[in-house]
């Protein structure tokens, strides 16, 4: 025996035994000699999987046979494993061969589809014959359940994130990939869900050309402030998966004067003595930037810059440049004369803090919104000396 | 509850947390890389050898270089990789990175850069100026650097002084606080000046990099005369001015009358200016003055007067006598309210004339020993009203220009001459300033920003700015007033090549083919003294260390540190041939 068992081969050998006497002693009582022919006894077999767990695509699988004759007579084995799309309890299935072995162990790698479909069930059987031609009996099979890993779907997001949040009106970019473990393709379903305040016919939702490391990307333009959620669902024909990713999408915040020349406390003099610049050096913001970035940048864009002066005595500000920095020559002034030099920031929404009700004109600064501390206006009282 | 068990519980926690700190506690692995040679000239073989201290174990050396993002191979020097090799065939910043394993810890990253000259050039001092944000409460600094030309250079980490919080106060000598305007100049690099205004209750601290500073100080009030004091520091205390020295006069008109009203003053350079007086009714003035040589007496009459500025060297005068301004006669005024102004023939409604009148010398300043003359010039800008006229105006007969400018910022210069009957102010229609901006190998360059600015007598805050772009050919077409001066800046916003300022006198017409510098790439990574990460924010423009004047505060290129504190600003390559 190939590998014992034991028990069932003590019952097979009992059995043939008390057979064999209930002849002879059957013959004898007949009379005459008795000739004994010997009967060839079928050979039995059993397959037994090495290993166990659950069984996905992909594997490799052994089995082993486990065969005995009672006869000690050589025994031929006829392995044959198949990939089934479907269990045995649907007669629409279809099968097809994988392997076929002669060996007592029998192995080979679940395929990953039948004929287009995922495979999900194996049927393996083993047939053994014994020189005389005794097959046993029954014939046997093994029929396995063939598991499915469920995909799994990445979702990312690019563009001008701030602290975890987007402005209104910037594209993002979202890309999304299904990935499955048994090498299955997923299907990508998306779908948007807006800010509650958004307007269908406003929302920017174009999907991209495929990039070339596979998946897929959506083009977001938010319409509106809010929580926005991106869902992709992904199906692998057999399970599917979830991927969601939420966009915190913000109002285009307000630019920030950072940094300016000179620096000085708001409204306070001045004093020009020669020629002087007065710049402003960093305006910060999400989008709208001082120094500009270069150009063709997807996102980003140059700040506008206003700036006015007011002589003493006068109530309104007179605009006199859109630069980055205004040359104040003292000569231009009678000595102690003051003059009122303001700069103003503003993005590509336009609101300039002279029109906003907040700013009054005297104001040396003064924020649109906050944090206070974001000052769109910055003033200096300059003399002349 | 007893508070024992809390308390109890706060032991034990800080006990533990005691333990965890203790945990790992030592020196680290730390990676030290030295570069042969240390200048380096292109082509040349450049060694980089390592140094890993603090570590145990058999350590794997992994290296990389790039030059522009291009991968530069790198040959073992010894078996282990410690050192490594690599061809610098061209001049620029290559960007060397090392990566240890092996240490049961872990080393970190070693990140450097080794700048590679170009042996045909040769390099410019550069100051680099640092702007941090207000709120960082850093004082704003420079740092000169020696830029190689031909190549992008790295500066490497700059580590600026965060300054300290510093009191300043001024005090006149019985001790009370003087509201007062205070500059102050760092002795070390002089453009870095900061500012402020002390007030009668005192109190203001400004943040100031060490070292010492020359500090102007202008009272805002009367009794205390402006005073500069020398190499300062915040150890030596409030500043205590004095009443310096009185200059006293009258300002008197062509026909002796006092002229009340005239706003007087004394400035000379590199020196504190005077007080500002305003003459009273019997023409008398008294300044406050610090007297030094080269000192220049001002004299700006109130605008109804039509009597011109003066301006007098006090060279030969004894200022502690009085001194009395007299305008010379035969120097007539003339109503010009009313005057049309207008451009091609158009009303400049609702806008504004700047007139600029030089007169020579009109008037007198004597001590009554000496006299000098005094030279007159209106500079004088004049409202329009919504029907093109000049709002009241007088002025000194002479000849000299009118620059109008009108609400939209169309804007032309006219000659005028008041002695001959004036029927109005008639500037010609806009000029065009034309070019061609190329790069120096005379391949146009499209996308050049130009930006023009009045310079000159003519300059003035109401100048409008005047700017264009280039076309695909390069050309560009700059509307500006025909007769102005202009400074005319060209910028590259892809920064491609370098920005070039140009001036352009008595402007129209076809500038012709100006050619942009190569540009080279300055970077570096910004910190504070004491820190080892990066200060974001901070506006860093490169300027130009020999030039004078507002040359000197104009940036040849700006940046602004990122959230590591890197920057990178383009600049005109300094091995470029002017």
């Amino acid at each position: 025996m190939a590998v014992a068992d034991m028990a069932a081969g003590t019952r097979a050998r009992d059995t043939a035994v008390v057979r064999a006497a209930a002849l002879a002693t059957v013959a004898s009582a007949l009379g005459g000699c008795l000739y004994l022919d010997p009967i060839n006894e079928r050979p039995s077999a059993e397959i037994r999987r090495i290993g166990d767990g659950l069984i996905y695509r992909g594997d490799a699988l052994t089995f082993q046979a486990v065969v005995d004759d009672p006869d000690r007579d050589r025994l031929a084995l006829d392995w044959r494993g198949q990939a089934c799309d479907r269990p045995a309890s649907d007669p629409a299935r279809r099968c097809s061969a994988v392997e076929t072995g002669t060996d007592p162990q029998f192995g080979f790698t679940v395929p990953l589809a039948i004929d287009g479909a995922p495979t999900v069930a194996l049927l393996i059987t083993l047939d053994v014959t014994d020189s005389h031609g005794a097959v046993a009996k029954p014939r046997q099979a093994l029929e396995l359940a063939v598991g499915n890993h469920a995909p799994v779907v990445a979702i990312q997001r690019h563009g001008r994130e701030l602290m975890g949040q987007f402005p209104v009106g910037v594209p993002i970019t979202i890309a999304a990939r299904g990935d499955d473990p048994d090498g299955d393709p997923v299907a990508l379903t998306w779908t948007l869900f807006p800010a509650a305040t958004s307007v269908p016919a406003a929302v920017g939702w174009t999907r991209l050309p495929d990039p070339a490391g596979g998946g897929q990307e959506y083009q977001l333009v938010p319409d509106v402030a809010g929580d926005w959620l991106v869902r992709v669902d992904g199906a692998d024909g057999l399970e599917t998966a979830r991927g969601e990713l939420a966009l915190q999408v913000r109002p285009d915040h307000a630019p920030c004067l950072t940094a300016v020349e000179p620096s000085v406390a708001d409204g306070a003099v001045v004093i020009a003595t020669a020629p002087r610049r007065f710049a402003v050096v960093v305006v910060a913001d999400d989008l709208d930037l001082y120094p500009a970035p270069p150009p063709g940048d997807p996102y980003l864009g140059a700040a506008a810059l206003r700036w006015s002066q007011r002589p003493a005595g006068a109530t309104a500000f007179t605009a006199i440049s859109a630069g980055a920095a205004v040359d104040l020559d003292p000569a231009t002034l009678a000595p102690g004369e003051r003059v009122e030099l303001r700069v103003e920031v503003a993005d590509r929404t336009g609101r300039w803090p002279a029109q906003a009700p907040s700013c009054t004109v005297d104001q040396p600064s003064c924020a649109i919104e906050a944090p206070a501390s974001c000052v769109q206006r910055r003033t200096w009282l300059v003399e002349a000396r | 509850m007893s508070r024992a068990p809390w308390t109890l519980l706060g032991v034990a926690l800080v006990a533990a947390s005691l333990g965890c700190g203790a945990e790992g506690a030592g020196p680290r692995c730390e990676i030290a890389v030295q570069f042969d040679p240390l200048d380096a000239v292109a082509p040349r073989t450049i060694v980089a050898r390592s140094t890993v201290t603090n570590t145990s174990g058999v350590l794997t050396y992994s290296w990389s270089v790039r030059r522009g993002g291009v991968e530069v191979p790198t040959t073992p020097r010894t078996t282990d990789g410690r050192d490594v090799e690599f061809a610098a065939d061209q001049p620029g910043v290559y960007a060397v990175q090392l990566d240890v394993d092996g240490d049961p810890l872990g080393c970190p990253t070693w990140t450097g850069d080794k700048n590679v000259r170009d042996p045909s050039t040769t390099g410019d001092a550069l100051r680099l100026r640092f702007s941090p944000p207000r709120e960082a409460s850093v004082p704003v600094q420079e740092r000169v650097v020696n830029v190689p030309g031909g190549a992008d250079f790295a500066t490497g980490v700059l580590a600026i002084d965060p300054g300290i919080d510093a009191p300043i106060a001024v005090r006149d000598l019985a001790g009370a606080a003087v509201p007062a305007y205070v500059r102050l100049t760092s002795r070390a690099t002089p453009d870095a000046t900061v500012e402020v205004v002390t007030s009668v209750g005192g109190g203001e601290r400004v943040p100031l990099a060490s070292g010492r500073y020359d500090a102007l100080i202008v009272p805002l009030v009367d009794g205390v005369a402006p005073a500069q004091i020398d190499s300062w520091a915040p150890v030596d205390g409030a500043f205590t001015i004095d009443a310096g020295a009185t200059v006293g006069g009258r300002v008197l008109d062509a026909s002796g009358a006092p002229v009340a009203g005239a706003r007087v003053s004394i400035t000379a350079a590199a020196q504190p200016p005077s007080s500002v007086a305003v003459t009273a009714a019997a023409g008398t003035f008294t300044l406050a003055w610090r007297p030094s040589a080269g000192g220049e007496l001002i004299v700006v009459p109130p605008a109804a007067s039509g009597l011109p500025r003066l301006t007098a060297a006090l060279t030969g005068l004894t200022t502690s006598q009085p001194l009395t301004v007299r305008y010379q006669p035969g120097h007539p005024t003339l109503e010009l309210g009313a005057l049309p102004v207008r451009i091609a023939g158009a009303p400049v409604a609702d806008g504004h004339v700047l007139i600029a009148l030089e007169l020579g010398d009109v008037a007198t300043v004597g001590d009554g020993a000496s006299t000098v003359p005094a030279r007159g010039h209106h500079r004088d800008q004049v409202a329009t009203d919504a029907a093109g006229r000049l709002a009241p105006y007088r002025a000194t007969v002479g000849s000299g220009r009118a620059f109008a400018v009108g609400p939209t910022g169309a804007a032309s210069v006219a000659l005028i001459d008041l002695a001959a009957p004036l029927a109005g102010i008639d500037a010609p229609g806009p000029a065009a300033l034309t070019g061609v901006v190329t790069d120096r190998g005379g391949a146009p360059l499209a996308g050049v920003a130009l930006t023009a600015t009045v310079d000159g007598d003519l300059g003035h805050l109401g100048a409008p700015l005047a700017s264009a772009t280039s076309g695909g050919d390069g050309r560009f077409v700059l509307p500006v007033a025909g007769g102005a001066t202009y400074q005319i800046e060209l910028r590259d916003p892809r920064a491609v090549v370098a920005p070039r300022l140009i001036t352009a006198a008595g402007a129209a017409g076809d500038l012709g083919a100006i050619a942009l510098p190569p540009a080279i790439r300055v970077r570096g990574t910004l910190r504070l003294v004491g820190q080892s990460v990066g200060l974001p924010d901070v506006g860093v423009s490169a300027r130009c260390d020999a030039c004078t004047g507002l040359e000197r505060s104009r940036p040849l290129g700006t940046g602004v540190t990122d959230v590591a504190g890197d920057f990178a600003v383009v600049i005109p390559d300094p091995g470029a041939p002017p």
